[in-house]
């Protein structure tokens, strides 16, 4: 009779690197996923409440950058590929709507150490909506 | 006998095992989200709720207190600007708005252990204070 010794270890390798690698590879964009749609909920909560608070419609605009800047950031992504829309009511006007939207796109193809190749990527997206300070003073 | 062919059960078995931890962190992931959407909605409903003072004893007396019926109504207003696909519930407790929002998604993955749908839920209180913060 041929000897089996060894086989087990060649079925082992063989069927753990098919299965378990996409699976590795699924988990790892998964949490990429995660971690964008974390941020950009982050920076557009933090964006719409800074906005709401501002003295006029410039002021808004520039805490919106900087809340978004700091948000991605802090969980490690990159501010310049982040997608910011924002709105304000006509002369900013008090008790108004002021709506954020931060998008950030995540590449689903990527290696260790080499990063990401030109590939198809899932789009995250954070919206948030706050009403402007009925009472907080305005710059003339 | 022959024990050709064992390891590739147990490497299925482990495979099953990890799609099983997989489906249950997306599911998991995607409740998370949900909640957080809410817990927003419900910052932003309770704020624009808590913005409404009795404006006649704020001039009249320099007192801050909640305007408890227009606030209600500044917060479901605010909530239907989001439509954020929950259930509302807001009322006035003490001096603050409370605003709890319930909603449900549908799962990825643990439908296959008979959980359809995942319940979430986020609460969020404001009161309305004098000054500059």
């Amino acid at each position: 009779m041929r000897s089996e010794r060894g086989q087990a270890l060649v079925e082992a390798i063989v069927l753990g690197l098919l299965l378990i690698i996409p699976l590795v590879w699924l988990l790892t964009v998964l949490a990429d996923v995660h971690r964008s749609a974390l941020a950009v909920t982050a920076g557009a909560r933090d964006a719409g409440g800074r906005a709401a608070r501002a003295t006029s419609v410039g002021a808004a605009g520039r805490a919106v950058d900087a809340a978004v800047a700091e948000a991605l950031a802090g969980h490690g992504l990159d501010p310049s590929k982040a997608r910011v829309r924002w709105s304000a009511p006509p002369g900013f006007r008090r008790g108004g709507a002021v709506e954020v939207e931060v998008s950030y796109s995540v590449p689903v193809l990527g290696a260790p150490f080499l990063g990401s190749v030109s590939s198809p990527s899932v789009w995250v997206r954070g919206r948030h909506v706050a009403r402007i300070d009925l009472y907080r003073s305005r710059e003339p | 006998m022959s024990e050709r062919g064992q390891v590739t059960v147990f490497v299925a078995g482990m495979t099953l095992v990890v799609l099983a931890v997989v489906g249950v962190a997306v599911d998991a992931t995607r409740a998370f989200l949900f909640r957080r959407t809410l817990q927003n909605a419900a910052d932003a409903s309770a704020l624009a709720g808590a913005s409404e003072i009795d404006r006649a004893l704020y001039y009249g007396a320099d007192r801050v207190e909640l305007a408890e019926g227009s606030a209600v109504r500044a917060a479901r207003d605010w909530l239907a600007t989001r439509a954020v696909g929950a259930d509302a519930a807001i009322s006035i407790e003490g001096d603050e708005v409370e605003v709890v929002l319930r909603g449900s998604i549908p799962s990825t993955f643990l439908g296959v252990v008979g959980i359809g749908e995942l319940t979430v839920a986020a609460e969020a209180r404001a009161a309305p204070i004098a000054g500059a913060p």
